[in-house]
């Protein structure tokens, strides 16, 4: 697997800084009112972890001793609990605002303390001393989610077009769009031969499916009953970029090899109820039925499309 | 409106074609299109545009089917023999005998699955040799189901 993702983090309402709340404790706020962070709002924020492959910058640690976010590629920066921050598990990309148009932008990383701050709000206090400094880095954006879909590849043939790892992120950036957070649950490669080539009938969601539709979906090792899984395979017949047609109780879909960039998530969007958007008029659209042809990238969803996601059962609040 | 290499590209570029519907609002027109994209370099056109000259079946798909058998690419190969099953009986004779034996195992189970009902004596003879000669269990498998397919007419 590329990456996972991890959720529970959150702005700080005392110092500006982006801190986690899924451990002990509420860590060490810089801010001069001393203590822990402070939950701003309700934003549940989702970072990348531990990915191979991804767009963005890598290298950003958590802080065991503050639990603040902190840019570990360069010196070990200021803590607010003191000394140098000291790295726990987990290695962090946070994806630059120019290639993430669909998050929250103006996080930035401070140049005294290393750690990452929101540069657009009121708050601002750094653990160096006096407010932070962005000192002219680029603008990272970070994804709110507040649902989640979990998805587990299965590959039985590489595809030869565009990486899995970026077909991955290009789901997880335009269902950021709706706050939905998409999760790379597991990830499995198949030795089935037989199954390289899948005859898919029709590739209408509801149709009975063909035998060997039903054999490719039987493999669900480590798949959940309200999980998603992925076959990577060689080709459909017919001859289909994908086809998100699966067998009862069974969620799933197939990328073949001649899959776009776009391929995957369009698919996903089928199994969660999603149509097609007709017309040319659409090709800013996901659901636009030629993937390879989208206009003004990355694609979008519009907000019938993300409540009929979220209204999904393989959506999940969190 | 004229037909166009655009519009039957427009057309392949679709996630998911409805070939029957493509195949109806094009016509045979679109074979020497179909053709052209083939010979292009965008494989995944190609594969679409070989299983959509099979759609069409008519007389003049043969060479565009007969070209795609022969692509480099082994989708493009695997689309033809999914395609060679839909064209008329002779034509996918033609296209089948070089396409059972292809070198990759996928391919020849997609084309023993075209055999027609009535395989022609040699296309015929293959199938049975590929049932106890082949490396592979699939194909061994394809060619036991075609052979008793054929045997039930």
């Amino acid at each position: 697997m590329a990456w996972s993702t991890q959720r529970a983090w959150r702005r700080c309402g005392k110092c500006g800084g982006f801190w986690f709340s899924g451990a002990a404790g509420q860590g060490t706020c810089p801010a001069a009112i001393g203590g822990g962070h402070l939950q701003a709002d309700t934003n549940n924020y989702s970072l990348v972890v531990d990915a191979t492959i991804a767009p963005g910058q890598s290298g950003w640690r958590r802080c065991s001793k503050c639990l603040s976010l902190w840019f570990g590629g360069s010196a070990q920066g200021t803590c607010a609990a003191g000394g140098s921050h000291s790295a726990a598990a987990g290695s962090y990309t946070v994806a630059f605002t120019s290639q993430f148009p669909f998050g929250e932008a103006n996080w930035r990383c401070c140049a005294k303390c290393q750690s990452l701050f929101f540069a657009g709000g009121a708050v601002n206090q750094c653990a160096a001393g006096g407010g932070h400094n962005p000192d002219g880095t680029p603008s990272l954006s970070l994804v709110i989610v507040d649902s989640a879909v979990r998805l587990h590849t299965k590959v039985l043939t590489t595809p030869t077009g565009t990486a899995i790892e970026t077909m991955m992120h290009n789901i997880r950036e335009i269902y950021a769009a709706g706050r939905i957070d998409v999760e790379w649950v597991s990830h499995e490669n198949l030795n089935l031969p037989d199954l390289l080539d899948v005859e898919v009938g029709d590739c209408l969601i509801g149709q009975n499916p063909t035998d060997e539709q039903t054999a490719l979906y039987a493999n669900r090792n480590n798949v959940g009953a309200n999980e998603i899984a992925v076959y990577f395979v060689r080709n459909t017949i017919p001859i289909m970029n994908g086809c998100a047609a699966h067998p009862g109780g069974q969620p799933g879909a197939i990328v073949a090899s001649i899959a776009s960039q776009w391929t995957l998530a369009h698919e996903i969007g089928h199994v969660l109820a999603l149509q097609h958007a007709t017309g040319a008029a659409n090709s800013d659209r996901l659901m636009f039925n030629q993937t390879s042809a989208i206009t003004n990238p990355p694609p979008d969803l519009i907000a019938s499309e993300i409540a009929a996601m979220k209204a999904s059962g393989l959506t999940v609040g969190v | 409106m004229e037909l166009t290499l655009d519009i039957v590209r427009r057309e392949l570029q679709a996630d998911e074609p409805r070939y029957r519907q493509i195949a109806a609002d094009l016509g045979p027109d679109a074979l020497p299109y179909l053709r052209q994209i083939i010979a292009s370099e965008d494989t995944a056109l190609a594969a679409k545009a070989a299983y959509l000259a099979g759609v069409i079946g008519s007389e003049e798909a043969l060479p565009v089917v007969r070209q795609a058998a022969a692509h480099a690419d082994v989708r493009v190969r695997v689309a033809a023999a999914a395609a060679a099953g839909m064209l008329p009986l002779d034509h996918a004779n033609d296209v089948l005998v070089a396409l059972v034996d292809d070198a990759d195992a996928g391919v020849q189970k997609m084309a023993l699955r075209s055999v027609p009902e009535t395989p022609s004596s040699y296309l015929a003879g293959r199938v049975e040799a590929l049932r106890s000669t082949s490396q592979s269990e699939a194909v061994k498998k394809a060619s036991e189901a075609t052979i008793a397919r054929v045997k039930k007419q």
